[in-house]
């Protein structure tokens, strides 16, 4: 796996800003503003991110029907995915979604660059 | 012959219970018997010779009764009276006395035989029996409470007493010898209820009743009857006793009571309905408001969440300053993204303490004169960046100028507000917002056309902390619209929502031009 990594999020500040400091990180940031859209990049890119950050509450496709979604392919289920979040029961969401790891919003970038280098080096 | 007559002789003498002596036509005793001696007291030496009349009461004496009776007897052959007699120690008792003339074989008189018992114990127990039956009599015709009577066999009236009297109406000389179903109303009557309480009492001996009764006058009272069957020695029914109380009283008091205790229970119940709809309603409100805290610690942690990214990445860059992405387009974008989130915080704070202050009724207005035409320009401006972001096109449809006093502030608050929603909810299509005067009033209309409001949320969503349960990933307080009519009415107008799923939403807004005091 390559050093992609996609950002699913609807809030357009939180998007931009996640992409700017990965970005910052060199890291190669592909956004999407929902699930659906997101799908849809795993479906177009030549090669597959090293990690997901989806949002839980968006508009469309969410974050626990993105992850429906994403574990019915052999394929995109393999790769490493964290639910973000400011919601106050952001653990029980994950686990009910089948997240194995969430991060809860406001975060430091430390706590983010710690995640990203686990998974992406 | 002599032998006879000693033997009948002692036979006199040794009866016990009567006094029998003789006595010679003058009065004058010439024999005296055991009995006479127990019951009058003298021994026979002691009265022998004596005249007949020590036995009776000075004022007897005085009016010559002893010698009225001699001659009495000796006219008609016989005299018997009852009377009071004196006996040897001066007391009185009450004897009955029969005194027969005795006669030869020519017919003349030789004296007279009398007899004499002593009736004192029965005399006494006699006064005391009338007696006793002259006071139950009183007594039981001055009863004024109850109605004390007693029917015949055959249930006409034999007795009344004054309680009756003053019951039923009747005087006496009225209703004795009438048939009893004269108290009863008339339906009692037809269905039999006299003969049945009779034939009842008769059968067990007493018959009880509560019921309606029937006063002379016609008016009703509520009776508490008692009836007993009167039996003679051989058990055959000779009457009946009737005892008959007047609980009108009671009975309306016990009535009122039952009423009032049924409407104690049925206000009982209804005021614990009451308390489970208000549980009900608190309960619901506890959950509004949990709901609502979740909501707003989320709302709060968003724009926090690139601030705190963008302040962060910044101290980083510092560090390092010769980092290649430290440039000015960057540096632009964190600054500018900061500015925003604050704005953000700003304003969902701004939400907060608005929706306290109208909690407090403490909304208070500001009027100045002003131009709605031009504030609705201005916020279009300040949002073009937002309106451009989301795919939308807003169009304005405005008269010249809708010139009115209102508050500037809390105006603008409400069509950036509106505009917002618009934006929100407008799935990128095309919003027209449309200005114009109608009377005299403002109208404005925010009209997008994206998801819709379904028409059973068309006033949930004007209440605080409501949004639509299925728009719960697009963010926001739920207190815009809450807020937005709150002003308007304020400002005296009012707003409406017309819309449905799918097809876009159309808020109507109407505030009076001139200033609103109520």
């Amino acid at each position: 796996m390559g050093k992609s990594i996609l950002v699913i999020e609807d809030d357009k500040e939180i998007r931009q800003t996640l992409v700017d400091v990965l970005e910052d990180e060199g890291y190669e940031v592909y956004s999407a503003e929902n699930g659906e859209e997101g799908l849809k990049l795993l479906n177009e890119v030549s090669e597959l991110p090293c990690l997901i950050i989806v949002d839980l509450m968006m508009p469309v496709l969410d974050g626990v029907g993105f992850r429906k979604e994403q574990i019915k392919s052999i394929k995109f289920s393999a790769v490493p995915t964290v639910l973000f979040s400011a919601n106050g029961q952001i653990s029980q969401k994950a686990l009910t979604a089948g997240y194995s790891e969430y991060i809860r919003k406001p975060i430091d970038l430390e706590q983010l660059f710690e995640i990203t280098q686990r998974y992406c080096g | 012959m002599i032998a006879a007559e000693e033997k009948f002789s002692l036979l006199v003498d040794s009866v016990r219970d009567y006094g029998i002596f003789l006595i010679d036509p003058e009065g004058f005793i010439v024999s005296w018997n055991t009995g006479a001696e127990r019951i009058n007291g003298y021994r026979a030496e002691e009265v022998i010779g004596k005249h007949f009349s020590i036995f009776y009461l000075p004022e007897d004496v005085a009016r010559n009764h002893p010698q009225n009776e001699l001659e009495i007897a000796a006219k008609e052959g016989r005299y018997e009276e009852e009377g009071w007699r004196l006996r040897k120690n001066g007391t009185k008792f009450w004897s009955n006395v029969v005194i027969n003339p005795m006669r030869d074989k020519n017919n003349h008189l030789v004296g007279f035989a009398k007899v004499t018992r002593d009736l004192s114990e029965r005399k006494v127990s006699e006064e005391r029996l009338r007696e006793s039956e002259e006071r139950a009599r009183k007594m039981f015709e001055g009863v004024k409470d109850y109605s004390l009577i007693m029917l015949n066999a055959d249930g006409t009236v034999a007795t009344w007493n004054e309680g009756a009297r003053r019951i039923k109406g009747y005087e006496p000389n009225e209703i004795i010898g009438k048939y009893f179903a004269i108290f009863y109303p008339e339906q009692d009557v037809q269905m039999g209820k006299c003969e049945y309480e009779l034939k009842e009492a008769s059968e067990t001996g007493r018959f009880e009743d509560e019921g309606w009764r029937v006063r002379k006058d016609g008016t009703k009272f509520w009776a508490s009857v008692l009836i007993t069957a009167i039996r003679n020695d051989h058990g055959k029914v000779i009457g009946f006793s009737k005892v008959t109380r007047d609980i009108t009283d009671k009975k309306r008091a016990e009535d009122l009571l039952k009423m009032a205790y049924a409407n104690l229970e049925k206000r009982v119940e209804e005021r614990t309905q009451q308390l489970i709809e208000t549980n009900k309603q608190l309960q619901e409100a506890v959950r509004v408001r949990d709901e609502f805290l979740s909501i707003a610690s989320h709302e709060l942690r968003t724009p926090l969440t690139p601030l705190k990214m963008q302040i962060q990445s910044l101290m980083k860059m510092i560090q390092k300053s010769t980092s290649p992405n430290f440039n000015d387009e960057r540096v632009k974008r964190m600054s500018q993204t900061c500015e925003r989130s604050v704005s953000r915080l700003n304003s969902l704070l701004d939400n907060l303490l608005d929706v306290s202050r109208i909690n407090l009724g403490k909304l208070s207005l500001t009027y100045e004169t002003f131009d709605l035409v031009e504030l609705i320009k201005n916020i279009l401006d300040r949002y073009e960046h937002e309106i451009v972001s989301t795919g939308s096109t807003v169009t304005l449809e405005n008269e010249k100028t809708v010139i009115g006093t209102f508050d500037h502030i809390r105006l603008e608050q409400v069509f950036a507000n509106l505009l917002q929603n618009a934006l929100k909810y407008g799935s990128g299509k095309p919003i027209t917002v449309r200005i114009y005067k109608q009377d005299n009033f403002a109208i404005l209309l925010f009209q997008d056309l994206g998801i819709g409001i379904p028409k059973e949320e068309h006033e949930r969503i004007f209440k605080r902390f409501e949004r639509i349960e299925s728009n719960t990933n697009i963010g926001g307080l739920g207190l815009g619209l809450f807020i937005t009519r709150q002003i308007v009415e304020a400002h005296g107008g009012s707003i409406a929502v017309d819309s449905k799923p799918g097809m876009g939403t159309t808020f109507t807004v109407r505030i009076p031009l001139t200033r609103f005091s109520n």
